[in-house]
């Protein structure tokens, strides 16, 4: 397979692997062919023909796109040969014909494959006196593309980037001859969250994005190189910007991460950075309004206040959200800790209880899975997540793994994803809260008739009567947990488990998971919703966790952290984000950096933020909770700060600041500092100390390490609302980070309460009835969807889209939410 | 009439009912797949291979040689007969279904047995709604007589014929286009390697052949292929069906053994040209065939090397007649437009190149070309034939090639006149 074959193009020899094609083993030596439809990216397709050169031997030209090496064959391309030169030349001429002469209002003029090669190696004028075919212009084939045929040279990129890479096939070449089109279907419309990527890879100025359709000349942007933050798949992005605006994001590439695409959330949501609910200075509560103050006055307030929280004992709380770059976060723990003295530190928007900082302690410490080993692995256990909604570009790296490395997929949860409908992907669909006894009745197949070796504390889970009956409540057959067993058996250590942080809801889950992988010596890898998650995670943003996964428990851990930090650390774990929200009233102080309670836990988080004597909230912008507080303090946005970013895998980037900040925003890490010396207390000011102290706190990899798993709870029957809630926020919803994103939130799906088509017809519900669903705090109404993806006895409503918002429903005390299901 | 016909693959054509079971059987029918069989399938190939059979579909690829690629010991593979008889002027496949269907469905599962197919498929040119009704009621019959099916003729061979029609694409009859519409996709060609023979239909070993080819195999089989090579010339050996059509007294379909000339098909069998007139050309194998012939070469022989030899192509036989007075330059202009329009598109010298040489041909016609659009034209035609996707480009520059080599005067006397100097 990977024989190597040496081949000689113009004269210049190199050996390449067998099968690789002329024109990536030219690029090689840095020869280039013109192109327009080939794409490493995609399969060898042909059609332009822009790329064909001389091989010695063969009468006619051959595309260098579709042409494999062989041994001793000899190219000659358009640098060295003429055939190659006239072929080429005539390809190009021909593709003028039906081109319009639109370069100078075209927004691609400047970027353009086609202009360039024009004007490199094209004819001055055309020979074509005939008829170029004209269409009405331009098709909106999505409220954020638009498509203008007659500009269209045909290479298919686009639609070949929806059939293979994204896999919604909602765009296709119709009609024949010179008449052919892209088009897309009349009656769906181009849904995909991934549809700037055709934009992007187009060769002419045929696609459009709308937000950019107009807006500013390519050769009049300025380029930064940056990291998407939006969620944890890390993706390397361009921010360009125009007079200090961002004007568009491009997809960076990284073969080891994002390859080459974002999705549109990444690329379409940047106008938020220029809404008026912007906190662009530092806002202070005077006789109930909010009022713009100085920095000091602000600083020299949330001292003083602190302070007397201080002398008086009296707890002060800390949340973050998941948003912050990696610098802010260790700043906002060292804050935490080291001078407010608290261990009521959280980062987390979702009820866990105590096997997470033992799993997180560990991953930590110790190699996690990455893309590629996703890519390369026979078998992916997911768990917990949805990837094309929380971790879209992990979601394009699983299909691939599936469509072209024919790997396999098992998820276990209450839904299936959108996965389940690729080529080797299994569901098994089970109660939520239930998929601890799922995976403790596969852990039981591995150690039994399999003979895994386990340690103790999963045996004694195994062992536990717990399994059994959290297995029947699950309502998942034999044959699909045997089959999963058998599938892990035969990969092993090959295996790679993903766990989202849902996988949470089922008590006991996560442990099971990550003591399988390290019984399979498996992969394991944590993918959390948010992108800063990760970076908050390793700072300590965590009741339990310490810098680097350090146990608060752990004196020697401690230790550690308390010589670089020259403080004295609590000894006691902290309490989570939801014991902390529960008794706001008694707090000294909260405060929320990049943290919107009232959001994440809906009416419950608003009134504790309203019951918290004192709140401080660095934000971007005033949100449902940073509107109910004390103090504002304006932060700096993704694009406005240097920083590093930390991906699920636990990969770090840094990036550049691409604009200029807004108003007298500041990055959270100096907000921290200032208040600090406010409370007279040391603290890194700049960045590169931070760092300096971020890298000494680094450990050296561990293997990872089995934890004890708690004994799986079942979750209580609700005779009064026999239903289970599942919901999590969708990739494009009426989030903070969205809002203002003008036509993306267009694309966003629509609400609708989704239903087993069993369960409705047991309760007389059809496709688009009105159904509401109520839960002890509150109740919504939304229109059917009936999906056999879902557990029975499960409903699903996203988290927060516009209108219908099942956040309010969701009960934070408990794991799974029970509900009421019925017609309205 | 001084010449006649051999009738090989048409021998039953005149009988009455000669599409139905009853007769095929009565006249020998599935007396070769029972032979075939009985015979080992590599000895089946073989037979097929000393019998020299070529392709009938234009390209005359040796059908023997086709078959041996096939690796018939990693099922499933597949046959898939290629009935979407496109080609201009070309419409023998079309009676050969409507018919002899079992002539073909014999020939399918013989081809079959050699290959390993348990699944064979007839892709039916959209347009022959009665040819696919035929085909459809001979599997049927096939079935019910057990000559398909389980345990065909207790050999303990298994196998199913299915009908596909396609939707009138001219694209569809090139193989690997077929094979996306059969997929049920867009047919457009497929990028080679792999080919079909690796992976083709379902990605897995495919033969796709001509019905003509098909057609001849039960013969080879039943009679032998020295009697097969009786017939014929050395290179191309066997019986050739022509479709003659135009301007003469009696177009049809003629078998005569390959070889033969033009003459004794157009000026003999086919009864010579209408109302008196004389031949001013005809293509020699349908409108791809470069270029046409004028009334030279009307005693060039009917066989691959002879056409060739003498600047042409056989291609699918069909001989379209021109009398004297018909413009040759409108004729062209014409099939011109057809490969305009059934350019599939994806590649640009194709679906470009047709775009600009049917413009350029339509003012030539019209009377508003200009000198130097000759020159033009074969200077576009030069950038599509070897450069386009798939041999449909190669094709489409054959009127143009056939204007300018051929009939160059006549364009020029357009121009001069600003107008074709033709009445008709």
């Amino acid at each position: 397979m990977s024989a190597e074959v040496t081949v000689t193009i113009d004269g210049r020899e190199i050996a390449v692997p067998a099968g690789t094609l002329v024109i990536r083993a030219a690029e090689m030596l840095d020869i280039y062919i013109p192109r327009f439809c080939d794409h490493p990216a995609l399969a060898p397709h042909g059609a332009c023909r822009q790329c064909m050169v001389e091989v010695e031997g063969q009468r006619k030209p051959l595309t260098a796109c579709t042409t494999p090496v062989t041994q001793g064959m000899a190219v000659r391309t358009q640098h060295t040969s003429e055939m190659a030169r006239e072929a080429q030349r005539g390809v190009l001429e021909m593709l003028l014909i039906n081109h319009p002469l639109d370069c100078p209002v075209c927004d691609k003029g400047g970027e353009c494959p086609l202009q360039d090669q024009t004007l490199a190696f094209g004819p001055g004028a055309s020979r074509f006196a005939g008829e170029k075919r004209r269409y009405p212009k331009p098709v909106r084939i999505s409220p954020l593309i638009l498509l203008d045929r007659e500009r269209c040279v045909l290479c298919a990129r686009c639609t070949r980037f929806s059939s293979e890479i994204s896999g919604d096939r909602f765009i296709a070449l119709f009609e024949r001859g010179a008449l052919q089109q892209v088009a897309a279907y009349e009656d769906e419309p181009y849904e995909s969250p991934f549809s700037g990527n055709i934009v992007q890879i187009c060769p002419v100025g045929a696609l459009t994005a709308e937000p950019f359709r107009f807006r500013a000349r390519p050769f009049d942007l300025t380029s930064t190189p940056s990291v998407c933050t939006l969620c944890a798949s890390g993706c390397r992005t361009i921010v360009q910007t125009r007079r200090g605006e961002v004007a568009r994001i491009l997809a960076s590439e990284d073969p080891e991460v994002n390859e080459e695409w974002i999705c549109d959330k990444g690329r379409f949501s940047f106008p938020r950075a220029q809404r008026p609910d912007r906190a662009t200075e530092p806002l202070v509560r005077k006789d109930g309004e909010l009022v713009a103050v100085s920095w000091a006055e602000a600083a020299a307030l949330v001292a003083e206040r602190v302070g007397s929280a201080r002398e008086r004992g009296a707890p002060i709380g800390v949340l973050s959200g998941g948003r912050l770059a990696d610098e802010d976060a260790y700043a906002l723990s060292r804050f935490a800790r080291g001078v407010l003295g608290t261990a009521d530190v959280d980062s987390r928007s979702w009820t866990a209880d105590g096997e997470e900082d033992a799993v997180f302690a560990s991953m930590l410490g110790s190699p996690g899975a990455t893309y590629s080993d996703i890519e390369v692995s026979p078998l992916v256990l997911l768990l917990g997540c949805d990837p094309r909604e929380e971790s879209p570009i992990l979601h394009l790296r699983l299909r691939k793994a599936l469509n072209r490395r024919g790997s396999a997929l098992f998820e276990v949860g209450p839904r299936a994803t959108a996965l389940a409908r690729e080529p080797g992907a299994r569901s098994i669909l089970c109660s939520p809260g239930t998929e601890a006894g799922v995976l403790l009745s596969v852990a039981w197949l591995l150690v039994n008739p399999f003979g895994l070796p386990v340690d103790d504390a999963t045996k004694e889970g195994l062992s536990s009567p717990g399994r059994a009956a959290l297995r029947d409540a699950s309502g998942v057959a034999d044959e699909p947990v045997l089959a999963l067993a058998e599938a892990l058996r035969a990969a092993g250590g090959r295996a790679v488990i993903l766990a989202g942080e849902r996988l949470s809801r089922s008590p006991g889950a996560l442990a099971v998971a990550w003591n399988l992988a390290c019984a399979l010596g498996a992969r394991f890898g944590h993918v959390p919703r948010r992108g800063g998650f990760r970076g908050e995670l390793w700072a300590g943003l965590h009741p339990r966790l310490l810098p680097g996964g350090r146990r608060v428990e752990d004196p020697a851990a401690r230790a550690e952290v308390e010589r670089v930090w020259g403080a004295s650390l609590p000894p006691v774990a902290g309490r989570c984000a939801r014991a902390i929200l529960s008794e706001a009233g008694s707090l000294g102080a909260l405060f929320l950096v990049g943290a919107d309670p009232a959001s994440d836990f809906a009416g419950f988080g608003a009134s504790a933020v309203e019951a918290a004597p004192f709140v401080v909230a660095q934000d971007l912008f005033l949100t449902e909770s940073s509107r109910r507080a004390d103090v504002v303090l304006p932060a700096r946005g993704p694009a406005e700060r240097a920083g590093t970013s930390t991906d699920w895998e636990g990969r770090a980037a840094e990036f550049e600041a691409a604009v200029a900040p807004a108003g007298l925003s500041l990055a959270d890490r100096d907000i921290l500092a200032m208040l600090s010396g406010a409370l007279g207390e040391a603290f890194p000011t700049r960045t590169r100390d931070l760092r300096a102290e971020m890298r000494v706190l680094e450990r050296s990899p561990q293997a990872p390490a089995a934890v004890g798993a708690p004994t799986p709870a079942l979750p209580e029957p609700d005779g009064l609302r026999p239903f289970s809630l599942v919901t999590y926020p969708l990739l494009l919803d009426a989030g903070t980070m969205l809002a203002g994103s003008g036509a993306l939130l267009e694309i966003a799906r629509r609400a609708c309460v989704e239903m087993h088509p069993g369960d409705a017809a047991a309760l007389g519900v059809s496709p688009g009835d009105p159904v509401r669903v109520a839960s002890a705090m509150g109740e919504i109404v939304g229109p059917a969807r009936l999906s056999a993806g879902l557990a029975r006895g499960s409903v699903f409503v996203p988290a927060n889209q516009e209108g219908l918002r099942a956040l309010a429903l969701v009960d934070p005390f408990a794991p799974v939410t029970a509900v009421r299901v019925e017609r309205a | 009439m001084k010449a006649a016909q051999t009738r090989v693959l048409t021998a039953r054509w005149g009988d009455r009912g000669s599409h139905t079971i009853a007769a095929s059987l009565a006249s020998g029918g599935y007396e070769a797949l029972r032979k075939a069989l009985a015979t080992p399938p590599a000895a089946v190939t073989e037979m097929v291979k000393v019998a020299g059979l070529r392709g009938r579909g234009g390209a005359g690829f040796p059908t023997g040689v086709k078959w041996g690629f096939i690796k018939r010991d990693e099922p499933p593979t597949y046959l898939v007969c290629n009935a979407d008889e496109g080609e201009p002027g070309t419409f023998k496949d079309r009676e050969l279904m409507e018919r002899d269907p079992h002539q073909l469905i014999e020939g399918m599962v013989i081809a079959s047995w050699a290959i390993g197919a348990a699944e064979s498929y007839v892709y039916c040119r959209g347009e022959f709604a009665f040819a696919a009704r035929r085909v459809e009621r001979a599997i049927s019959e096939a079935y019910e007589r057990g000559t398909l099916g389980r345990n065909i003729f207790g050999s303990g061979f298994d196998h199913d014929v299915i009908l596909h029609r396609g939707a009138g694409a001219y694209i569809c009859g090139e193989e690997t286009a077929l094979l996306e519409s059969l997929e049920g996709r867009r047919g457009q060609p497929r990028v080679r390697p792999p080919f079909p023979a690796q992976e083709g239909l379902y990605a897995r070993p495919t033969v796709i052949n001509n019905v003509e080819t098909i057609s001849c195999v039960p013969h080879i089989v039943a009679n032998g292929p020295e009697w097969f090579r009786k017939f014929g010339t050395e290179k191309s050996p066997g019986t050739k069906i022509f479709s003659v059509s135009g301007d003469v007294e009696r177009p049809g379909n003629y078998e005569v053994p390959f070889g033969t000339p033009a003459r004794v098909l157009i000026e003999e069998l086919a009864g010579g040209i209408t109302g008196g007139r004389k031949l001013k050309a005809y293509t020699p194998g349908g409108a791809s065939s470069t270029p046409v012939f004028g009334a030279s070469k009307l005693d060039v022989n009917m066989d691959w090397e002879s056409v060739q030899a003498a600047g042409s192509l056989l291609g699918t036989g069909a001989m379209m007649v021109f009398a004297d007075d018909a413009c040759v330059v409108r004729a062209m202009e014409r099939f011109m437009r057809f490969y305009a329009r059934e350019s599939c598109g994806k590649c640009t010298p194709c679906r470009e190149g047709t775009y600009w040489l049917a413009q350029i041909m339509r003012r030539l016609e019209a009377g508003q070309g200009r000198d130097e659009d000759l020159d033009l034209m074969m200077d576009v035609q030069a950038n599509i034939g070897g450069r386009s996707f798939c041999a449909l480009g190669d094709f489409a520059t054959a009127p143009v090639i056939s204007v300018a080599k051929e009939f160059v005067d006549e364009a020029r006397l357009h121009i001069r006149n600003k107008g074709c100097p033709f009445e008709r």
